[in-house]
């Protein structure tokens, strides 16, 4: 194990972090705000840190895969930290519990918040809030990894710890290639949705930053209504569009968009992710109409916008969905724990795992039946080793036990259990809003300061897929 | 870079880092203070205006309930006199705004203290000067009036209260910065020690031990070092004396 060679890529991140919080700078210097000096303090002191390291240690092309393990972990965590400076050095409701809660709700694109008002913080900092979505939605490391130039078969070990296992399966390109990629879906769908976001009203700092939210699948929005606040169908339907479109494979989308021969429909996963939310639409709207919303147009276009941001797990919010009936709460509760797609940006569970869950649970049914058949489970005639499906099988037994445990401890703490679960269940899906006292129209700052550190756990975990983050904490031997 | 560059630039980061610090922590404590200082000083300024306002009126009050009994034209000059220094009051304060919504204190008292100056005026000049008439039309214009300043003098010595929590919460701001420099210079500075241990302590050990083992046991001497530094061409020195060495030896073992 070779430490200085982590801290070197580590430092690399940080140089990463620096340039964006320089950029927050600038827009604090053109609004002339409160963040200018936080901001600045905050990129000296992260670029510093970052760039020492590459002087001393010299450039290693190759990494182990305990190594690479420490890097993404290691990277995750010291990024969370260094994020919390222009936020713990700007005050105001950042206390050291909060700006960590920020911080990693940020980089894992959960979008949960602790500001109970949003619209006083300088335009500076709110852009920094964003960037962190749009450096977290993609993977801080991979972005590196894309970034720089000539890193040999580091690139390799790094980008296969930190995708979705599931998402690599799906990519039939080179590892250079797929980055590519995955940087060009991810940016062409930025500077599209910014571009209709402007062009249907919204002001350009709110267009960008509302645009990280909706890529990154993340949810921190500039106002304290979130999109309720511009009360308009057309940035409401651009926002549903790039939710949805962020939430999907971006191998799928790149074959789709480069009109090569793909038919989406023959995915059982891409599917799954189009049906069920259609589904959710139409039951939640059946629902909702005459119980909260007296026309149908208005019942389909909060439905709608509710849907499709819980099951991207975006988390923007149009309407107060704690006041909505049970039936449609516990549609959007289905969501939280079905997320989206591997190979998007999207944290939790994911579509593919459920597929695979099912087909699963359909070949157990078929055993009862014929004992001494051989039936192995199968998704698009490609046939899923059986190490795939019992590791898909446990992280889903994990999930619900991790879930079910950090509910326990914060009802210990004194919140309600409707409060407790679903703030476990939104943070380790990386949704962002639950229901009871952390609904869509409210925050987690009255999460107790111990509850609020076991939901960033429950964060990371989402984010790194639970078995990246417990691998870290149990490797017997680092040497 | 050389070893001595990167030293030095270890060096001037962590320097830099304290400095930020300490810079930082001045700035916002001279930034609070200042801040603090001009609430305080406004709303000070505030109380006094209102103060001296209410003083006015009661003056003006006065003038008025000794004309009413001694019908002297001097009470109305009195009268006067204290108007204008009622009314410059007034401006004064109009300037001096700090607290939200003192705007619409301030209007409301010139509004009242308009019809309160207006209703005496009008009562002086009328026929008929006496308590009965005073109290009915003049003296509840004065305790509107006077109501109003006084609502001006409570939410200015509120706000006193307010600065002295906003003094509080911003002490959180001040230390911050310090904290978190320093912070920032530990971590750092384990890292630099890591890394000099690393690349200069270790090679030197295992330089000193290969040449050791060489003298002693003859062992060939074979130290891997990873950078290129002052301590490579130690070792390439090393290397070049060994072989030297090795050729005298074998040049006079062949005399």
């Amino acid at each position: 194990m070779r430490l200085y060679v982590v801290i070197r890529y580590v430092g690399m991140i940080l140089l990463l972090i620096s340039a964006f919080m320089f950029v927050s700078f600038f827009i604090s210097l053109y609004h002339n705000d409160d963040g200018l000096v936080p901001l600045l303090l905050s990129a000296l002191l992260t670029f510093l840190t970052g760039v020492f390291p590459l002087i001393f240690v010299p450039v290693t092309k190759h990494l182990s895969s305990k190594e690479g393990y420490l890097v993404v972990v290691i990277g995750w965590i010291v990024v969370c930290l260094y994020s919390t400076l222009p936020y713990l050095l700007y005050g105001g409701e950042f206390t050291p519990v909060n700006a960590w809660f920020e911080s990693v709700s940020g980089y894992t694109t959960t979008g949960s918040t602790i500001l109970t008002d949003i619209e006083v913080v300088p335009h500076g900092i709110l852009f920094w809030r964003s960037a962190t979505h749009w450096m977290g939605g993609i993977g801080i490391v991979l972005f590196v990894l894309v970034v720089l130039p000539a890193m040999g078969n580091a690139r390799i070990t790094l980008s296969k710890i930190e995708m979705s296992p599931l998402a690599k399966t799906d990519f039939r390109y080179r590892t250079q290639k797929m980055l590519r990629i995955i940087l060009s879906v991810y940016i062409g769908l930025t500077i599209v949705e910014a571009v209709l976001l402007m062009i249907f009203g919204m002001s350009a700092f709110d267009a960008v930053t509302h645009t990280f939210g909706t890529v990154a699948t993340g949810g921190f929005s500039t106002k304290n209504a979130s999109i309720g606040f511009y009360n308009s169908v057309a940035i409401e339907t651009v926002i549903i569009v790039f939710m949805f479109l962020s939430g999907m494979h971006f191998g799928v989308l790149y074959t789709m968009f480069t009109f090569k021969n793909f038919k989406w429909y023959k995915s059982s996963v891409v599917r799954l992710f189009f049906f069920s939310i259609l589904i959710g639409i139409i039951l939640v709207t059946l629902s909702t109409k005459g119980n909260n919303y007296n026309s149908w147009d208005e019942a389909l276009r909060y439905s709608a916008f509710q849907v499709v941001s819980i099951a991207t797990t975006t988390g923007y919010a149009t309407c107060n969905t704690t006041l909505w009936p049970s039936f449609s709460v516990m549609i959007l509760i289905y969501f939280t724990f079905q997320c989206a797609c591997a190979g998007s940006t999207a944290g939790g569970i994911k579509v593919d795992r459920f597929v695979i869950f099912f087909q699963s649970l359909k070949r157990q049914v078929l055993k009862l039946q014929h004992p001494q058949a051989v039936i192995p489970v199968k998704v698009d005639n490609v046939t899923i080793d059986d190490d795939t499906v019992d590791s898909v099988l446990l992280f889903i037994v994990l999930y619900i036990l991790i879930l079910f445990l950090t509910g326990l401890a914060i009802t210990a703490m004194g919140v309600d259990a409707t409060t407790a679960f679903t703030a476990s269940a939104a943070t380790i899906s990386t949704v962002g809003p639950g229901f009871g006292e952390v609904g869509s129209a409210s925050t987690f700052a009255s999460i107790p300061d111990m509850g609020k550190i076991l939901l960033t756990f429950n964060m990371l975990l989402g984010r790194l897929e639970i078995y990246g983050l417990l691998l870290f904490f149990m490797m017997k031997s680092w040497r | 870079m050389g070893i001595r560059g990167k030293m030095l630039m270890g060096f001037l980061i962590l320097v830099f880092m304290l400095f930020a610090s300490g810079a930082l922590s001045v700035f916002e404590l001279t930034k609070l203070g200042r801040t603090v200082k001009g609430l305080i000083t406004d709303n000070y300024k505030s109380i006094a205006y209102s103060k001296a306002m209410l003083e006015a009126l009661e003056v003006q009050e006065k003038s008025v309930l000794v004309y009413i009994s001694s019908s002297d034209k001097l009470n109305v000059e009195v009268f006067t006199q204290s108007h204008n220094l009622a009314q410059l009051y007034l401006d004064s304060a109009k300037m001096n705004l700090t607290v939200s919504n003192e705007k619409l204190y301030i209007d409301s008292i010139a509004k009242s203290y308009k019809v309160f100056n207006s209703s005496t005026l009008s009562f002086i000049e009328s026929d008929s000067v006496n308590l009965a008439r005073y109290l009915n039309l003049v003296h509840p214009r004065y305790i509107e009036v006077t109501h109003h300043v006084k609502q001006l003098m409570t939410i200015n010595q509120s706000a006193l209260y307010s600065t002295a929590a906003y003094l509080e919460a911003s002490a959180q701001r001040v230390v911050m910065p310090g904290l978190i420099v320093i912070l920032t210079s530990i971590i750092f500075t384990l890292v630099f020690i890591y890394l000099v241990n690393h690349f200069f302590v270790s090679p030197i050990i295992k330089l000193t031990k290969g040449i050791n083992d060489f003298v002693k046991f003859q062992k060939p001497f074979d130290v891997p070092l990873e950078t290129k530094d002052e301590l490579s061409s130690l070792k390439e020195s090393i290397v070049n004396l060994i072989s030297l060495w090795r050729s005298g030896v074998k040049k006079k073992a062949e005399f």
